[in-house]
């Protein structure tokens, strides 16, 4: 590019800055504070605790059961959740693929859960699985079923949780596949079917393989996105019954916001934001997101 | 003009008039102040969480209104919402309540953490009677000649069962067992656990009469003895047999409501709890079984009876920028005539103030199912007087706490045994202990 | 099972079984929204009826009952602090994005930096944000909310601008720099015109998100400052919850981003991802 028909650095810094400038502010500086205080035992309740004491903490993360539990329930969430949502969102696009009468109203209906407020739907969902106020007694009071306790028994709780988000979120893999699965090339199927391939070989021989970079890419953001879920576990069981239900991030907001173990807390998020980390590296990685393809 | 000696000019005598003038329109001006509405127009925000004396300060609120012209913004939230948003309320100091409830388990925390207002030179300024309020609770708010809350419930913790179903209260440990297997059916549960919020409430009677303690002797020894012997009797007793096998299902994640309305409704046979929430059982119009019930002392171990009492207390948070007037409504709130009002209209029978404690009215309202409860409630007071409540005053008891009701819920899921649970817990507790700074090892 | 491709549909819309199946699934979907809705319009007698209505007499008792409840000022709070916290994020965030834009080779780490400020959780802001505002006094203030609604606007304005900007030729503006133009005045009069769309898009999507924040609102605020999403939760801290409010005020909460949501839904994946994927 000439030189002259560029914007000149100076003002390119300028509209650049404010906004590098508040970015670090606002997101840095916090996380800094937060490694700062991961590695004291700072306390609300005693002023006196923001001192220095080195990996206690994480050291005490490492012998906590407690913590375990909860990254086996974040692990048994967020791989039932996104598998859930892949498999559902598959199905979902597939469908809403076909020529359909009225088909961008039947596509916007089905991102309507993506939408709602995440509190709004936990409380659909902490109503549904309340047996007094369920509609689900229009089937089992008929069938005299006795409906179980969904949010306080230790075998369904997590259960209830999934189902709720993966009504939720799976409008989000559907848009992903739908899109992934309209820019596909023409060319390779048409060849299929001259060649007399049936519909389910079409699909597994040529459509996934196809679809794979649009599933990853899917299935990674939901699953960095899985470790925030908290309105559902707020409204639905709190973490119960017992800890049943508590993943490492509601954990971790109980003891800095209930308990004001706030150096505790940090260390565990500190935890999850490395494992994060990771994660986010994988995507940032991925090819279809590097610049020049765009 | 007169002469030297008495020199009065006009300018003296407008003086002397205009001061003398100035001091009668001061004190006419403070007596009128000090009988009303000096603080009329401000407005306070009151948290309490839910129960019957709130509910019954609710409905007396427009008379203090007219009394005072101090507006009230009145909260009330269940109980496990209102610990959580009281402690963040607390801890990021925003002076958005004004008066709120002291939470018993929390008053060692939250008092030593320095959140609470000291109230003395309130009490002392407005000659608040003090002498009535019962020494027990009173005790608990108190360090030194500091006192930082006015408590307005003094629990005790009773035992409450059917008597069409259970000729003699069970009084041993063995009995309660024994009598809850032999009354439950897939419709009467012959146990009702306290529910989540209250696992911590009730075990401690269990544990303490078994022989076993939270700490070796709080407030200086904080050894955690949850692994001990008889902390596991306990635990293995009450979670790993009595919930387990006779309590109502799933009822450890009961909320106080749940909890209520299963008494209320008649599927339970036995229930432990404080005086304040089984009086709800009682209510002749939400419940079915109100004639049929009856009060006990709760059961003894070999160790002996540990009746468990809470005080919750009412206090000003020290960012509140409306002190005056929040004290003028603690003021309200506990006085006698508010106490004795509430006491008779609502189903608050843990009252703090001896004189509504002795009240003929107030003993005649709870002759209950033809159970003393005034008596039993007195009496549960005085044993705790032992001292045996201590180990709620430590800062880090809510946190302790917290840890115990998991291992808890777990034995009496069947998912763990009690002695895995306790030892869990104990090292767990441990930890907790060392963080605060205290040496446990 | 078929898939359509670039290539001409042979086949207009019809209706065969997949079709129905399409439409019981939508009818399954929505059918819990449709709960919602119903809950809010029934008397208390009604909601708690054992076995449910289906048929009821419908009620806005629920809905009154909220202005009763001091909804109306949460529900301010949220609409002021969405908008402002969106037009502070275009208004920084769209001179930044075309920086970026220009000067890609360069500054990509930049950008990638800043896609990962948004995979934190929330709960790693919360804490600090909780500390330093206790200091400052900032705690349940709407400003407070603001500055803290940044942390994931900002970014996705800087992304998403990033991308619609990265689809203008750039020879536009540099024949208008040839001819002696400024910078601004590329910038707003032939570059800006044309995002138009992305603008919007953009834009909608930093209220939807600031709007449907709970967890924020939850730590940050107590009562002056409190939002609507936290109000509702409120109602359900009395013991024996106010089902008729708590559905009423869902209902008034999902709304504007309902309506807001439904016309740019073309932007909404690419938006979520931060303009990672293009939806």
């Amino acid at each position: 590019m000439l030189v002259r028909s560029q914007p000149p650095r100076r003002v390119l810094l300028t509209l650049l800055s404010p906004a590098l400038v508040v970015l670090a502010l606002v997101t840095l500086g916090p996380l800094l504070y937060l490694l700062a205080t991961s590695f004291t035992p700072l306390d609300l309740t005693r002023p006196q605790s923001f001192r220095f004491f080195g990996l206690v903490n994480y050291r005490q993360l490492l012998a906590d059961e407690r913590f375990w539990n909860s990254v086996m329930v974040q692990i048994k969430l967020s791989t039932t959740t996104v598998g859930g949502q892949l498999l559902l969102g598959l199905g979902l696009a597939l469908l809403l693929n076909r020529p359909l009468p009225f088909r961008d109203l039947i596509r916007t209906g089905f991102i309507v859960p993506m939408i709602l407020p995440p509190i709004v739907v936990a409380i659909i969902w902490k109503i549904l699985f309340t047996p007094l106020l369920t509609p689900l007694n229009l089937l089992t009071i008929p069938l005299g079923l006795q409906q179980p306790s969904w949010l306080t028994d230790p075998d369904l709780a997590l259960w209830t949780i999934v189902v709720a988000d993966v009504w939720q979120w799976t409008p989000f893999t559907t848009l992903v596949l739908v899109a992934a699965l309209q820019m596909m090339p023409g060319e390779p199927l048409e060849a299929a079917r001259v060649d007399g391939a049936s519909a389910w070989q079409r699909f597994v021989w040529i459509v996934l393989p196809l679809l794979k970079p649009a599933l990853v890419v899917a299935g990674l953001f939901r699953l960095i996105d899985s470790f925030k879920a908290f309105p559902l576990i707020f409204v639905m069981t709190g973490g119960g019954p017992g800890i049943a239900t508590e993943p490492t991030n509601y954990y971790s907001y109980s003891q800095a916001f209930t308990l004001t173990f706030i150096g505790y807390s940090s260390a565990m998020i500190i935890v999850m934001l490395a494992a994060t980390a990771v994660l986010s590296a994988a995507i940032i990685r991925l090819p279809g997101l590097q610049p020049d393809v765009e | 003009m007169t002469s030297q000696g008495t020199r009065v000019t006009r300018r003296t005598f407008v003086h002397v008039a205009a001061v003398g003038l100035g001091s009668l329109w001061g004190v006419s001006a403070a007596r009128a102040a000090a009988g009303s509405k000096r603080l009329a127009g401000t407005t306070i925000r009151v948290s309490m969480f839910d129960t019957a004396f709130p509910r019954g300060l609710e409905k007396l609120l427009p008379q203090f209104t007219e009394a005072t012209g101090i507006k009230v913004e009145f909260e009330r939230l269940g109980f496990p919402v209102f610990l959580q948003r009281s402690d963040l309320e607390l801890s990021g100091a925003t002076g958005a309540v004004d008066a709120m409830t002291l939470v018993f388990a929390q008053s060692g925390r939250w008092i030593g953490a320095g959140w609470a207002e000291d109230l003395m030179p309130f009490v002392k300024s407005s000659r608040f009677d003090l002498e009535d309020l019962l020494a027990g609770p009173l005790a608990t708010m108190k360090r030194g000649d500091k006192i930082y809350g006015i408590p307005w419930l003094a629990d005790s913790q009773l035992m409450l069962y059917r008597k069409d179903l259970i000729s003699k209260p069970p009084d041993t440990f063995e009995e309660l067992l024994e009598t809850a297997k032999r009354v439950h059916n897939p419709a009467v549960a012959g146990y009702l656990p306290a529910g989540k919020v209250a696992l911590n409430w009730i075990f401690p009677t269990f544990l303490y009469g078994f022989g076993g303690r939270f700490f070796a002797n709080p407030p200086t020894d904080l050894r955690p003895g949850l692994a001990a012997p008889e902390a596991i009797q306990a635990a293995d007793y009450w979670a790993g047999t009595l919930i387990r096998h006779y309590g109502a299902p799933g009822s450890t994640n009961f909320e106080d409501a749940e909890q209520i309305a299963t008494m209320q409704q008649g599927r339970a046979a036995i229930w432990i709890h404080s005086l304040g929430q089984l009086t709800a059982a009682t209510d002749k119009q939400k419940s079915t079984v109100a004639d049929r019930v009856a009060f006990a002392p709760p059961p003894r171990g070999p160790a002996g009876r540990f009746p468990q009492v809470a005080s919750h207390g009412l206090m000003i948070p020290v960012a509140s920028k409306k002190k005056e007037a929040a004290w003028e409504f603690i003021k309200w709130a506990t006085s006698q005539q508010t106490m004795r009002t509430v006491a008779l209209d609502a189903q608050h029978a843990a009252v703090t103030r001896s004189s509504v404690l002795n009240d003929p009215e107030f003993k005649k309202k709870y002759q209950i199912a033809g159970s003393d409860v005034p008596a039993l409630h007195e009496a549960a007071l005085k044993a705790a007087g032992a001292g045996y409540m201590a180990y709620r005053t430590v800062p880090e008891f809510p946190a302790v706490t917290e840890r115990v009701v998991i291992a808890l819920s777990s034995i009496a899921a069947g998912q763990k045994s009690a002695r895995d649970a306790m030892i869990a817990a104990n090292s767990e507790v441990t930890q907790i202990l060392e963080r605060g700074g205290h040496k446990v090892r | 099972m078929s898939s359509s491709g670039s290539r001409p549909r042979r086949r207009g819309p019809r209706v065969d079984g997949w079709t129905c199946l399409t439409l019981a699934l939508l009818f399954a979907v929505l059918s819990p929204v449709a709960w919602l809705l119903m809950m809010s319009l029934k008397t208390e007698v009604d909601a708690l009826a054992m076995p449910p209505r289906l048929l009821f007499e419908p009620t806005l008792a629920n809905y009154t009952g909220l202005l009763e409840a001091r909804f109306l000022g949460p529900l301010t709070n949220s609409t002021v602090v969405a908008l402002t916290t969106t037009l502070l994020s275009l208004g920084l965030g769209i001179p930044a994005a075309y920086v970026l834009s220009r000067t890609r080779g360069a500054t990509n780490g930049l950008a990638f930096w800043i896609l990962s400020t948004r995979m934190a959780p929330p709960i790693a802001f919360a804490i600090p944000f909780f500390l330093v505002y206790r200091t400052l006094g900032w705690l349940d203030t709407l400003g407070g909310l603001i500055l803290v609604y940044l942390t994931f606007n900002l970014s996705l304005v800087i992304w998403m601008m990033r991308t619609f900007f990265d689809a203008i030729p750039f020879s536009l503006e540099e024949a208008a720099y040839i001819d002696g133009a400024s910078t601004w005045q590329a910038l707003t009069s032939i570059v800006l015109p044309l995002t138009g769309p992305g603008i919007m898009a953009s834009g909608m999507l930093c209220f939807l998100l600031a709007w449907n924040d709970f967890f924020y609102a939850l730590v940050l605020t107590r009562s002056q400052a409190m939002t609507a999403p936290v109000a509702i939760v409120n109602f359900m801290n009395y013991i024996g919850w106010d089902w008729g409010r708590i559905t009423a005020g869902s209902i008034i909460v999902a709304m504007p981003v309902i309506a807001f949501s439904l016309p740019m839904r073309r932007y909404l994946v690419s938006g979520l991802t931060a303009g990672g994927v293009k939806g």
